[in-house]
């Protein structure tokens, strides 16, 4: 799968996981923050997320402190996806 | 008044017996193991205090957390010699799961269709009102019944709901009151799915602290006025001086972080027992080895106890018992009650380096044995932000307040059904026309979309109904008001796709946003939330008579100074197993009461001081209130009877008071749908006859069958202002 299909899965992903009713899947920045500022996310929507990532593509996002670098922004989440389906 | 406590009961992981439990509790041991009573694979934390060689009797009404609770109940009556059958005496529960454990399975199977849908007697100990009727077959009969939940705050929250049942019923002798919960797939998986639990035994305060681990048990006590008590010879172990409720209206999951609100409402209750912080001696913490709860709840101590935090003791229990979730604030109101009546407290077990951010309190490290413990406050937190602050003392350490009893007004009302949204001015109409049916079409839409994201069905029913009935109010500013829903069978449904989810994928992949909305009271919670209603908040669950059950709680914590204002309904959704397990089911009984709509009703209940104190509209008066169990009631007669109109949830149900019986009926379901919390639609209903100039003086009235003969009734009069 490439970077821009892979991303643009995510943030659709996002949208639906989060209910983030209205917006537009396109319109979320890749490399703009998904918590606190940015999106406006919190805690619960980062466990969610990653039982969705987990879901859908088959892969674990640690817990605790090792998933906030994962979890800054959508190309980090997709950079995560794709280094380990290919491990 | 005063409130004793002369008999308490506890089963837990530490023992059969409030005195064996605080025994081990003071010896500390701790209760955590690995848990055998169902398949734990995969799960992330596989420890919890369960109970041990619990016996569960047969039959279709119990289940484990019945069990559990009439081990506890039952001793604390033993205990304080007392008997149903010789006494008027009421039952309050507090619980979130009730049987969960027994059926969770069984209902994801009947959601997928693998096993076919149909109401299998077995099912009777699904709903939360289900202990009552369990209980009241062996401990009763009970002439009171309330099933009270507020997630991990419901045993403090029946304590309350108590205290304003012996304030308020001079015919009252006794009340018995608790919470239980007993272990299921469903709790253990979501709160893993929170990442909220710790695999090992938890630390609360500690610096490494990951989390919590969930137990399971019962707590109860036996509550009486003094006068009563004392007439009787009863021997007080301690009293009950006061239960303070708030809603942080901040987070479904997380706690407010600065802690100024429950901060705030722990002073009231230090305030409402008629103490000040200078006489507390112990505090018994919440304390759930979460990294939030444990932070902003030493904040909410240091903000409560000002200079005092210093020198109290405080310890969490969690580490011996594991979160008892529904039954942890009524188990911990037993510890407090034994640690004044021995003077022993109990330390904080699996505590290492305290948490710098904690460092404010005096965590005890080791039990302590020949204490003078004048006063203890027990906190609890749950989902949604329903917090609870008990505060119990020596007998006699305060100057006794007389009860007050404040008149209750109806500002503002709301009903949303197959007819949409209908305020007070328009709801007489309900009760005219065509009959109506089906489910609301336009949910939501009066809902910022981004705010409700996380809203279910239910919540957004009741938020939807709970904005309007505070705009019929012309409350600008809802802080002040608290909110109390009631619901037959809770989200049934929610719960049963939850587990499905489990079963087909794995614990793993449950949804750890969708766990919190499974809790009865998650619409009050979202609700709270979304309005910001600070007041006191929580859930009853009354099958079909849950909407007036309801709005009894609402009058009652007004008419007895325990709130100022509340918002109180009901609300129902409709569902596959709602429809076609849980409504047939219940329905027996009662055919009038099948589900056939949803829908959600909320009255503005205001002391009429308040009411007046804000320039507010009063529309009526709450002339009267009755409920009665099987027993017969007499209600004041309507003053100008062709000026006077019945409006009853259950169409056929007779008043039972000859000078009501012949006043002329409005059928509240023609416009607002069958539902089981027909109730709160009826009283918006009342509300509209009223606001309309229809009537002068409405009778409300609802009931349903509770055994082959008895009812279970309320009645409510309202008189134009």
């Amino acid at each position: 799968m490439d970077d821009q299909r892979l991303r643009a899965e995510i943030k659709e992903l996002i949208v639906k996981e989060l209910n983030l009713e209205g917006r537009d899947p396109a319109s979320i920045d890749d490399d703009a923050p998904l918590f606190g500022e940015g999106l406006g996310l919190d805690s619960l929507d980062a466990l969610q997320l990653a039982m969705s990532v987990e879901e859908r593509f088959g892969v674990r996002i640690p817990e605790g402190a090792e998933a906030k670098p994962i979890f800054r922004s959508v190309a980090a989440l997709a950079e995560h996806v794709a280094r380990s389906k290919a491990a | 008044m005063r409130i004793w406590i002369t008999g308490v009961g506890i089963t837990s992981a530490l023992g059969a017996s409030a005195r064996e439990t605080f025994d081990a509790l003071i010896a500390g041991k701790r209760g955590l193991s690995e848990i055998d009573l169902f398949d734990t694979a995969d799960q992330r934390a596989r420890i919890a205090g369960q109970v041990r060689g619990l016996h569960v009797p047969p039959g279709p009404v119990w289940s484990r957390s019945s069990a559990l609770a009439l081990a506890a109940a039952g001793e604390a009556m033993r205990h304080a010699q007392l008997s149903a059958t010789a006494a008027r005496v009421g039952l309050v529960v507090g619980g979130t799961t009730a049987g969960m454990f027994e059926d969770e399975l069984r209902v994801s199977r009947m959601l997928a269709l693998r096993e076919p849908r149909r109401p299998l007697p077995e099912m009777r100990s699904h709903p939360l009102s289900s202990t009552l009727d369990a209980l009241d077959g062996v401990l009763g009969p009970f002439c009171r019944h309330a099933a009270a939940a507020s997630a991990c705050s419901s045993g403090s929250t029946a304590l309350w709901t108590a205290m304003s049942w012996l304030a308020l019923d001079e015919s009252l002798d006794a009340v018995v009151a608790g919470g239980s919960d007993g272990l299921c797939r469903l709790t253990v998986t979501g709160f893993n799915a929170l990442a909220a639990m710790d695999p090992v035994p938890c630390r609360p305060f500690d610096r490494e602290r990951r989390g919590m681990n969930l137990g399971e048990g019962a707590g109860f006590v036996v509550l009486e006025r003094a006068s009563r008590a004392s007439a009787r010879r009863a021997v007080p172990i301690a009293e009950l001086a006061s239960v303070a409720l708030c809603a942080e209206a901040h987070h479904i999951t997380n706690p407010e972080p600065s802690g100024v609100r429950a901060g705030t409402m722990i002073s009231r209750a230090i305030e409402l027992a008629g103490i000040d912080p200078s006489m507390v001696d112990y505090v018994n913490a919440h304390g759930t080895a979460t990294p939030l709860n444990d932070v902003m709840e030493a904040r909410a101590l240091a903000f409560a106890l000002g200079p005092h935090v210093a020198r109290v003791p405080v310890s969490s229990c969690k580490g011996q018992l594991g979160h008892t979730l529904g039954a942890a604030g009524a188990i911990e109101a037993v510890i407090g009650a034994l640690a004044i009546a021995t003077g022993q407290l109990p330390a904080t077990a699996g505590l290492g380096e305290i948490d710098p951010e904690c460092s404010a309190l005096q965590l005890l490290r080791a039990s302590q044995r020949g204490q003078r413990v004048r006063a203890v406050v027990s906190n609890s937190f749950g989902f949604g932000g329903m917090d609870a602050a008990v505060v119990l003392t020596q007998p006699e350490l305060s100057s006794a307040r007389s009860p007050q009893r404040r008149r209750v007004v109806v500002t503002g009302g709301a009903s949303l059904g197959p007819r949409g949204l209908v305020s007070s001015s328009e709801a007489a109409s309900l009760g005219e026309g065509e009959v109506a049916g089906g489910n609301v079409s336009d949910v939501a839409s009066r809902l910022d979309p981004a705010r409700a994201r996380r809203f279910d069905r239910s919540a957004k029913l009741t938020t939807t109904a709970a904005q309007a009935a505070l705009a019929d109010a012309r409350v600008v500013d809802g802080s002040r008001f608290g909110a109390v829903i009631g619901s037959a069978y809770g989200a049934v449904d929610e719960c049963a796709a939850f587990m499905l989810r489990i079963v087909d994928k794995g614990p793993r992949l449950a949804s750890p946003a969708e766990f919190p909305n499974l809790v009865p009271s998650s619409p009050v919670g979202h609700a709270s939330i979304y309005l910001g209603l600070r007041g006191p908040a929580l859930a009853v669950a009354d099958l079909q008579t849950s909407g007036e059950s309801a709005l009894c709680v609402g009058v009652e914590a007004i008419a007895s100074g325990a709130a100022d204002a509340m918002l109180a309904g009901a609300c129902d959704v409709g569902g596959a197993l709602v429809d076609e397990v849980f409504g047939p089911l219940f329905s027996v009984s009662a055919p009038s009461a099948s589900l056939a709509s949803e829908g959600a009703a909320l009255l503005a209940l205001e002391a009429e001081s308040f009411a007046e104190a804000r320039g507010a509209r009063i529309l009526a008066v709450i002339e009267a209130f009755r409920t009665a169990r099987g027993e017969r009631w007499t209600l004041p007669d309507p003053r100008t009877p062709a000026r006077a109109k019945v409006v009853a949830s259950a169409p056929d149900l007779l008043v039972d008071s000859p000078a009501w019986d012949v006043i002329a009926r409005v059928d509240p379901t023609i416009g607002a749908g069958r539902h089981a919390g027909g109730g709160a639609s009826a009283a918006v209903v009342a509300l509209g006859l009223l606001a309309s100039q229809a009537a002068d003086e409405v009778l409300l009235v609802g009931g349903r069958c509770v055994g082959d003969a008895s009812m279970a009734r309320y009645a409510f009069v309202l008189r134009r202002a």
